[in-house]
């Protein structure tokens, strides 16, 4: 029956294991590149990451108001009945374009 | 340790082997689910906090009827004026619609390409030939993408406010292990800058100083604020804090997400704690009649407990972080990126936060054990033929 317990020693063994050489090998592939970003935004000066980017007071929100930040947030999808009906892109060009 | 206890405890789990494969499955989701979202969180988070230090120390912005309107460039030698002012510069900024893709670049104006942004030019951008920059731009991996999809590879076509084309040539594109902050930028000299916006030569997008006592800071913006008291001056403070109400606006989301997963593991646990099955009941009553004593079972049951508990947390663990951080999170990533059509392509970076592992583990791991515990122990202090009848 004790045979089990060394199963289980070696399961625990074997899953240790492995989370310790992923997080190793994580830390030794993975750069911040640090230095080049705040080179680029010394450079550059906007704050904020270019996570989202179809409205203006997005990308640089911490300049925006804070009332922005609720009602036009990326997290939120796309509530304005207009962006559904006009959709003014170079794949899909609306009816209302080509008329 | 007793050997036999524990191996008598693996047993009783693969003599329950549906249940307990269950129990290991559910707790082994709930792990990979919760540290995979912690984890793109705190990425995410630390590349925000990154750039922070090279911000500007003070920002003013003018501000007409409550919105920001462009700032006289006069009222950089009255900055200067101030004690403490190391620096005054004026510059533009804004965004350009690109309406064949339907995205917003910004437009960034920096003094002509200069001797003195040499350096930093090579060690951002792409093998770039700094003396062929003159009247030119510089753009991000998703600026270049969206151009050429529409054809435009080497240079490109602004429309001026007044219908005109200006067009500008692109000398080179930002690398891409900056493209989560370089991603929808457009760095070009400031007159080109003032022509596409149709912005008139003595006024400036706002005015960033440097101040030599980062101490000063708040009485500088102070005086700043009397001597003009229609702009809006943001320190560097005041973007740290609104980094911070973003992410806690963002991890809001999250925190459904938590509740709802944390809840459905209480619920499991309540399950079991609220009363055990009448064959595990019989179990122990069988195992005191035997001769056990209420140490041992207990023992016993805490070997059960910590086996399930203790391989699922760290199998989720390992599979949260292949998940996120070598297939870079599929499906969760979106929710951070929003819905916007030039997404930057980046990697998130590999940040291992103890602080979550830790979290993890005290939030689930005893109070799992405490729930398989305390009901055999109401059940092992009990004498055997009563739980047995």
């Amino acid at each position: 029956m004790y045979k089990l317990s060394y199963y289980f020693l070696a399961t625990v063994f074997i899953l240790s294991l492995i989370l310790v050489s992923q997080v190793f090998y994580m830390y030794s592939s993975s750069a911040l590149h640090v230095e080049q970003k705040n080179e680029l935004v010394k450079l550059v000066g906007l704050p904020d990451l270019a996570l989202s980017n179809s409205a203006n007071f997005i990308r640089h929100r911490s300049y925006s108001d804070t009332f922005s930040l609720f009602a036009n947030g990326p997290e939120l999808m796309e509530y304005f009945p207009s962006t559904f009906t006009y959709n003014y892109t170079h794949n899909n060009p609306s009816k209302l374009d080509r008329e | 340790m007793n050997h036999y206890l524990i191996g008598f405890a693996i047993n009783s789990l693969f003599r329950r082997g549906a249940k307990s494969f269950f129990t290991l499955f559910i707790f082994t989701a709930l792990i990979f689910l919760l540290s995979s979202i912690l984890f793109i969180s705190n990425s995410i988070k630390t590349e925000l906090f990154i750039t922070l230090k090279s911000l500007p120390q003070i920002t003013v912005q003018k501000i007409q009827a409550g919105r920001h309107k462009n700032i006289e460039l006069k009222r950089v030698d009255e900055l200067l004026k101030l004690h403490g002012v190391q620096s005054a510069v004026p510059r533009v900024w804004g965004y350009y619609y690109f309406e064949k893709a339907g995205v917003n670049f910004s437009v960034v104006g920096i003094d002509s390409f200069d001797k003195q942004y040499k350096k930093s030019f090579e060690r951002v951008v792409q093998n770039v030939d700094f003396d062929k920059l003159q009247n030119s731009m510089v753009v991000g991996v998703g600026v270049n993408e969206a151009l050429r999809q529409n054809y435009y590879k080497e240079y490109f076509n602004f429309i001026k406010p007044d219908g005109e084309l200006k067009k500008v040539k692109i000398a080179g594109v930002f690398k891409s292990e900056t493209s989560l902050e370089s991603n929808d930028i457009i760095l070009m000299p400031k007159n080109i800058a003032y022509e596409i916006f149709g912005m008139s030569p003595d006024k400036a997008t706002d005015i960033v100083l440097s101040v030599a006592n980062p101490r000063e800071i708040p009485t500088i913006s102070k005086k700043i604020k009397e001597l003009y008291p229609d702009t809006r001056v943001i320190t560097n403070s005041d973007l740290r804090v609104s980094y911070q109400n973003i992410f806690d606006y963002k991890s809001g989301l999250f925190l459904a997400l938590f509740v709802v997963s944390v809840f459905t593991f209480f619920m499991i646990v309540y399950d079991k704690a609220s009363g055990l099955s009448s064959e595990e009941k019989r179990e122990i009553g069988i195992l005191k009649a035997l001769g056990w004593k209420i140490d041992d079972v207990l023992k016993a049951k805490f070997y059960e407990a910590f086996v399930v508990s203790f391989i699922s947390f760290t199998a989720g663990i390992i599979l949260a972080l292949l998940f996120v951080y070598t297939l870079q999170a599929p499906v969760l990533k979106d929710i951070f990126i929003g819905y916007s059509r030039l997404k930057p392509v980046f990697e998130l970076p590999f940040i291992l936060d103890f602080q979550t592992l830790f979290l993890l583990f005290f939030l689930t791991i005893p109070l799992y054990i405490a729930a398989i515990i305390i009901p055999s122990w109401r059940v092992a202090s009990m004498s055997a033929d009563e739980v047995m009848r």
